[in-house]
């Protein structure tokens, strides 16, 4: 399954900066999500490897989606 | 051609040039400076760019385009002195503005409320100053960071200071991103700006509750504060078109053809304002000055009365947000979040800032609207 990581707040995804398989970094930068009118990013919270991207661009998403897992 | 015809003709070419007193180039230069820092620098662009060729064409000498008959003039007594304008463009701002975040945390209107100290400690310097009553209430309003006020209040009470009142306001309200952030840092630990503030135990905001709300604000603000009708009356109407659902073409007119006719009329009406022998006095730089003193008192008293709030409650409150209380919007918010991202990647500030941000909306209105309620009953003004 892996960590999930959520959508800190309500909004729509603009864009998904990986794919499954891609090794990622503390603090590299995701998803970039709008809300509020504003862009704003959405980082790694720790390494590892993305296992699931659950989310696509233009969607719009709740408090607490899973965006994506990494294992 | 006789050598007199010719020289006739030269001076009618030139009549222009000489007519040029140092006064009308130093605000044509100063009109070129407005339209540079909205083009090349993105300074609040929708306005200084209006407004910086509204000074440049009312200071052309022998155009005249702000005498009775000049076009200019035209625009100010159609939008400026009666207040219709700054009024359209608060409908624009109540059909722009989603409350919901205000509403998901109501407690942070607070500091919306504390978001306006700066209007009450410039009057008061400028009293100090010495600039006669009602002048001192128009470059107060500079505190609320809000345009539209500025230019409402100071078009009634100081025509003449117009134009370095609302060109103060709104370079101001363009520098927020540069004056805030040393002073959030300045007022905060290291522990309080990395504070997350979570979303989860919000609750949704239903369309009754958004529906209800514009009308309720407009009833309660203006029992309390009849003076600020018109512009309270506006902002919540626009809201209203935007939250009722039914009055769809009502709600785009309002965000689009309304406010972007009225911003350019009003942007050119108040850059004809600026007529250099009113603009050209320590009396603009000393407003300048007291501007600044208004934004950092504002952002200040924002982050303490958040701090203090903290104290007492349970569900604590990054103090970053109490920095977007200023009427600034959403450029006030989006400053809280990108300090507190900056210190800690996992803090999503927006939301909570947005919240705080449309309170100050709210906010530097029912300021504005009580400081004119309170000189009413001192009989200052009628």
């Amino acid at each position: 399954m892996g960590k999930p990581v959520n959508a800190p707040m309500a909004g729509k995804i603009l864009e998904i900066f990986v794919k499954v398989g891609d090794r990622v970094k503390k603090n590299d930068v995701i998803v970039m999500m709008e809300t509020m009118k504003m862009n704003v990013r959405m980082f790694a919270p720790e390494d590892g490897i993305v296992n699931t991207v659950n989310v696509s661009p233009m969607e719009n998403v709740k408090v607490n989606t899973t965006l994506i897992t990494l294992a | 051609m006789t050598s007199d015809t010719v020289m006739t003709i030269l001076n009618g070419i030139l009549a222009g040039f000489e007519a040029l007193t140092w006064q009308y180039a130093a605000m044509i230069i100063i009109g070129c400076v407005l339209l540079w820092l909205g083009v090349k620098h993105d300074f609040e662009p929708l306005l200084l760019v209006p407004i910086g060729f509204g000074c440049i064409l009312a200071n052309l000498p022998l155009a005249n385009m702000m005498g009775d008959e000049g076009l200019l003039r035209q625009f100010y007594n159609a939008g400026i002195i009666n207040e219709v304008f700054p009024c359209l463009i608060f409908l624009g701002i109540g059909a722009m503005t989603d409350f919901t975040p205000l509403l998901a945390n109501p407690r942070v209107l607070l500091l919306g409320g504390a978001g306006q100290f700066g209007i009450f400690l410039t009057l008061l310097l400028a009293l100090a100053c010495g600039f006669e009553r009602l002048e001192a209430v128009c470059v107060g309003v500079i505190g609320a960071c809000d345009g539209p006020t500025s230019i409402y209040v100071t078009s009634q009470f100081a025509p003449q200071l117009l134009g370095p009142i609302s060109v103060a306001a709104y370079s101001y309200m363009s520098l927020v991103p540069l004056i805030q952030p040393p002073l959030m840092r300045l007022c905060t630990t290291k522990k309080e700006r990395t504070m997350v503030m979570a979303y989860t135990d919000q609750k949704p905001i239903s369309q009754t509750v958004r529906i209800i709300f514009p009308v309720a604000v407009t009833i309660i603000t203006v029992l309390i504060a009849p003076m600020g009708a018109p512009l309270m009356g506006t902002l919540m109407l626009g809201n209203f078109l935007r939250e009722c659902g039914c009055v769809d073409r009502l709600n785009k007119a309002a965000q689009n053809e309304i406010c972007n006719i009225v911003t350019l009329l009003l942007g050119l009406s108040v850059g004809a304002t600026m007529n250099g022998e009113i603009f050209l006095t320590t009396k603009t730089l000393i407003i300048f000055v007291l501007g600044a003193i208004a934004i950092s008192g504002d952002t200040i008293a924002g982050i303490y009365l958040a701090k203090l709030m903290n104290l007492f409650s349970k569900e604590k409150i990054n103090p970053l947000i109490g920095s977007a209380g200023i009427s600034a919007f959403p450029m006030a918010a989006r400053v809280s979040h990108r300090v507190g991202q900056e210190e800690n990647e996992d803090n999503y500030l927006i939301m909570h800032a947005m919240g705080v941000n449309t309170g100050g909306q709210i906010g530097s209105v029912l300021a504005a609207s009580i400081m004119l309620a309170v000189l009413a009953a001192m009989g200052y003004i009628h």
